[in-house]
């Protein structure tokens, strides 16, 4: 008995060894391609010049898409703030999806709105558009209102693409809080390529505990909460390094839906949004980009590093339990639907490098931590724990832990520096002190949480995994059959500020 | 006694150029940065004209001189702006504004206006 | 503490091998903790200096334009010799200059000129332009161009085909921007397609260009198409209508792009000749040109030809035939009302139509 469990433990420790080395190089690689396409952006944007851009009458013209339920609080300060956006050419699109307050009826009368007859298309399938309104007053005439029945953000995202009139879609949550330039920087990209892009994602800020002024961030203030400020080194980790350094080998699988821009055209062909997913946001990207690969035609995703796009996070556990739940369901969902690109080297860097990186480190990792525990525990329960052992792998994962947030520290300094005060620096050091003890478990169980809420809920996600690249308005009558309710509970707790995480005990 | 000017523009150095020259010019300046904060002002105060950007933090040019000619319909506006692009010129002239001057301006063409459009009044 | 002695002797190697790794990213995370607290102190640093300049430069330059009694050439020797030291505050002067220079015009603009010369900053960026680092020559072009200063050609030349498409593209414009005969010369050197930015960056300075416009027809038969697209652009904003004929040739281009570049041109310039053309290719373009030639015949036909490419319109094609029934009821309102009913409300039941 002795002896098998040295073994049990021998051959434990070395799988926990050279997997600890695989993330130990990934997080090299990626810590060191962020540096150079950080220092690159930084150079390449060194001087302002978007005079001319502003100018410009050949700019594309871009229908901001921000889908609404039940926002009757905010809804008209957040329309005021996008209607000021700097940008020459842009209509914002307001997609009220069949929400149960006053949202449609304070949007009518704060901005002289009235039922336009205009037909629109139906390029995607989606519920039914009750209303298209547009304003009859000419500072609002870039504004206009879809009223539909409820079907969920893809769904409301999807009547945006039929009814809106450019051909550049900037996906946005009404909630969030953009900078003025956010539209003119996330199109840099698209102009600034001799390839195709067909879309551009920029990072996502934490707005918890700024100020904020008529939908402006006005100082940007470090979160008093510590799952907030939790959140912030996990952004900082995610986005800094992590999509940065994708950004750099074009293997982004993720722009999030909080904030992104696509051409519309692309986004039409691959099928739009699939409300069946939870992930919808991802699994978007990941179809087009399969699509464009698949048709052979060279292509780009851009990422712009510049704080764009401010967004609350949860400041609750609960909160903050179900929406990692979901983004756990929403990645296995997008790779078990996409499994066809693993390990595929027809997909180039996505085969071989992203979707491996996401099954093993976004899906797989949470899911063998969670099984070191276990086993750690079962040993406790026999008495077979080395407490020095222990205490030196545990040693091993902190430090590591403690060095990846602090190497996304000083990503945050050495490009935007945001949190100016020494006093949040400090804090934010005593965050990721504390974060791996805390934070960490709890986001790991919430993951894992999601693994099983998936195999449980497993026949009415069935029906997914058939579809693929397939016409998405084919499962009609699988939509129908979704209760409104619990997809409209979804909807209001559902930040998609999807993020990725390089997580590092296991 | 001295004609009331509120510049609302949210670039610092043409705010300081514009309070330089047009105290020059002997008339007594108020700078607003933003579309929120010029709006505060023509509550509390009066004005003899108003030079306005179009791209404005808060509140949008546009939404502004809405405001202003509904609330305060003798206060001539200029806009001061870098908009070239004919519709949005043509859209101000709509909405009632009184001269549209763009960006790169002459300060001594500026004065000249301000001084004009003054003396229609 | 000891209940397995035996098997902690058994492997060593992983323990030692975990007790390294940890102690090496303790250590590194500290040195890079260091790091963060320097780039901190140092980025504060830079920035207090930067307000303090910032201030000082407002105020001078303010005076410089528009004070009568200032002493100009002795204020100028002073403030330079005092306040622009380093690099960096260079950069700072520049930085404010550029923003004058791109607000005011007229009589300011030449004595903005006069301060650029005035504290050194020619000499400054002409150095930075002959250094190697990228970034740097592509802002000194940047500034020379802007503050429409003119340098010795035989700097710039080399620096159209350079690898940097950022040094490129300042290269590009600065030519574009010397009052030349002929500011689009450079175009028969491109070898590489152009970029929408840099044809929009290229368009607006030949807004401002003060000399003839040039023939941008000289390019139609270029070999890369984002040049003959670019050039369709240009032909249209400038009216040039001379040069119809040549564009009707490029509704036939194999490249669908130009292809629907030229019919967005002649479009604007409202020329009639195309719509023949445009009906007799209608059934063999794609849905997008489709569109295109559909808008056209929204803004320059008539219902005449709507109904001649009716005919090719596949049912299947839902966005085509929207298209179609809008501009039908654009040219007639009273015909449509009830298909457009009919179209809005039989969305859900879309059974036969593959998207």
């Amino acid at each position: 008995m002795e002896i098998n469990f040295n073994q049990i433990i021998e051959i434990a420790s070395w799988i926990f060894l050279a997997y600890g080395l695989i993330i130990c190089a990934g997080y090299i690689f990626s810590a060191i391609f962020s540096l150079i396409e950080l220092r690159d952006y930084k150079r390449a944007h060194n001087f302002k010049d978007e005079l001319a851009l502003l100018q410009s009458s050949h700019l594309p013209k871009i229908s901001v898409l921000a889908p609404a339920y039940n926002e009757e609080a905010n809804v008209i300060e957040n329309v005021r703030s996008l209607l000021t956006l700097d940008y020459p050419f842009f209509e914002i699109v307001v997609i009220n999806d069949g929400s149960a307050d006053g949202t449609l009826q304070r949007l009518i009368a704060n901005f002289d709105l009235y039922q336009d007859e205009m037909v629109h298309y139906t390029h995607i399938r989606t519920q039914k558009v009750r209303g298209v309104y547009s304003s009859k007053n000419t500072a609002y005439k870039n504004l206009k209102v879809i009223d539909k029945v409820n079907g969920g953000k893809a769904d409301a995202l999807n009547t945006g693409i039929n009814c809106c009139s450019h051909d550049i879609i900037c996906c946005i949550d009404v909630d969030c809080i953009l900078e003025r330039d956010a539209l003119l920087k996330l199109i840099k990209p698209f102009l600034n390529n001799t390839k195709k892009v067909i879309a551009s994602g920029g990072i996502i800020r934490v707005a918890n505990s700024c100020t904020i002024e008529d939908g402006r961030i006005i100082e940007v203030r470090l979160p008093d909460t510590f799952i907030a400020r939790a959140q912030i080194l996990e952004y900082f980790r995610a986005f800094l390094m992590g999509r940065m350094a994708w950004s750099r080998v074009d293997g982004l699988l993720l722009i999030s839906g909080a904030f992104g821009m696509f051409d519309k055209k692309i986004v039409i062909e691959a099928g739009g949004y699939d409300h069946n997913t939870v992930g919808e946001d991802m699994e978007l990207l990941v179809r087009m980009r399969r699509m464009m690969r698949e048709r052979k035609i060279p292509y780009t995703v851009g990422f712009v590093p510049d704080p764009l796009c401010w967004t609350e996070v949860p400041q609750s556990w609960k909160v903050l339990h179900r929406q990692r739940n979901r983004w756990t369901r929403g990645t296995v969902e997008t790779l078990t639907l996409h499994r066809k690109m693993l390990f595929n080297p027809k997909y180039g860097v996505l085969g071989i490098l992203s979707t491996p990186y996401w099954m093993f480190f976004e899906w797989f990792a949470p899911i063998i931590e969670f099984f070191g525990v276990l086993f750690f525990i079962f040993l406790m329960f026999f008495g077979h724990v080395n407490w020095m052992v222990f205490a030196i792998f545990f040693g091993v994962i902190y430090s590591f832990s403690i060095l990846f947030s602090i190497t996304a520290l000083f990503f945050e300094e050495f490009s935007f520096q945001q949190y100016k005060k020494p006093r949040y620096l400090i804090r934010l050091l005593g965050t990721a002190l504390l974060e791996p003890i805390i934070y960490h478990p709890f986001v790991m169980w919430a993951a894992v949480k999601g693994n099983i809420d998936l195999i449980r809920g497993k026949k009415s996600w069935g029906k997914m995994t058939r579809t693929g690249l397939s016409n998405p308005t084919k499962k009609k009558s699988n939509v129908d059959s979704q209760l409104p309710q619990s997809k409209a509970a979804e909807y209001n707790t559902k930040k998609t500020t999807n993020i990725s995480t390089q997580t590092s005990e296991h | 006694m001295k004609k009331r000017i509120l510049v609302i523009e949210d670039n610092p150095m043409v705010v300081k150029s514009l309070e330089f020259k047009l105290n020059k010019e002997g008339y007594e300046v108020f700078t607003a940065v933003d579309g929120r904060n010029a709006m505060e002002q023509l509550e509390a105060e009066n004005f003899d004209l108003i030079l306005t950007d179009l791209m404005l933090p808060f509140v949008s040019g546009s939404q502004l001189i809405e405001h202003i000619k509904k609330q305060f319909p003798s206060i001539p506006v200029i806009v001061l702006s870098s908009a070239t692009q004919e519709n949005i010129i043509t859209d101000a002239f709509t909405m009632g504004v009184d001269d549209f001057i763009t960006k790169p301006f002459s300060p001594n063409e500026l004065a000249l206006r301000v001084k004009r459009t003054l003396g229609k009044i | 503490m000891d209940i397995l002695p035996t098997s902690f002797k058994d492997w060593p190697i992983i323990l030692e091998i975990n007790l390294v790794l940890g102690i090496s990213f303790l250590i590194l995370a500290f040195m890079l903790l260091c790091v963060v607290f320097y780039l901190r102190i140092y980025k504060n640093m830079r920035n207090s200096r930067k307000e303090k300049l910032e201030i000082l430069l407002l105020d001078f330059i303010n005076n410089y334009l528009f004070n009568d009694e200032f002493d100009k050439s002795k204020e100028i020797m002073e403030f330079g010799a005092r306040h622009l030291k380093t690099g960096f505050d260079r950069k700072i002067a520049l930085k404010q200059l550029l923003i004058f220079h791109e607000n005011l015009k007229g009589e300011s603009s030449a004595l903005i000129k006069e301060l650029f010369f005035g504290l050194g900053l020619y000499n400054f960026l002409i150095s930075d332009l002959t250094k190697a680092a990228w970034y740097n020559k592509a802002r000194a072009l940047f500034v020379f161009c802007h503050m429409d200063v003119k340098i010795p050609e035989e700097l710039v030349e080399p620096l159209i085909n350079s690898n940097r498409n950022e040094v490129r593209q300042q290269a590009i414009l600065y030519l574009l921007n010397q009052p030349a005969d002929n500011p689009l010369g450079f175009l028969d050197k491109v070898d590489r397609g152009l970029t929408l930015w840099q044809q929009i960056y290229m368009e607006d300075s030949l807004k401002n260009y003060p000399g003839d416009m040039p023939d941008f027809s000289k390019w139609l038969d270029h070999k890369i198409a984002s040049v003959v697209i670019f050039c369709l652009k240009m032909i249209a904003d400038h009216n040039q209508f001379e040069n119809t004929p040549a564009m009707l040739k490029l509704i036939d281009h194999p490249d669908p792009g130009v292809r629907q570049q030229a019919i967005i041109s002649l479009r604007k310039m409202e020329v009639q000749e195309m719509l023949p053309i445009l009906i007799h290719n209608f059934p063999r373009e794609s849905t997008a040109l489709k569109q295109e030639i559909l808008k056209t015949i929204r803004e320059i036909g008539s219902e005449k030809e709507l109904q001649l490419v009716a005919p090719s319109i596949n049912s299947k094609d839902r966005a085509l035939k929207i298209d179609y029934l809008r501009i039908a009821r654009y040219f007639n309102p009273k015909i449509a009302g009830s298909k457009l009913k009919a179209f809005n409300t039989d969305q859900l039941g879309l059974s036969k139509l593959s998207l």
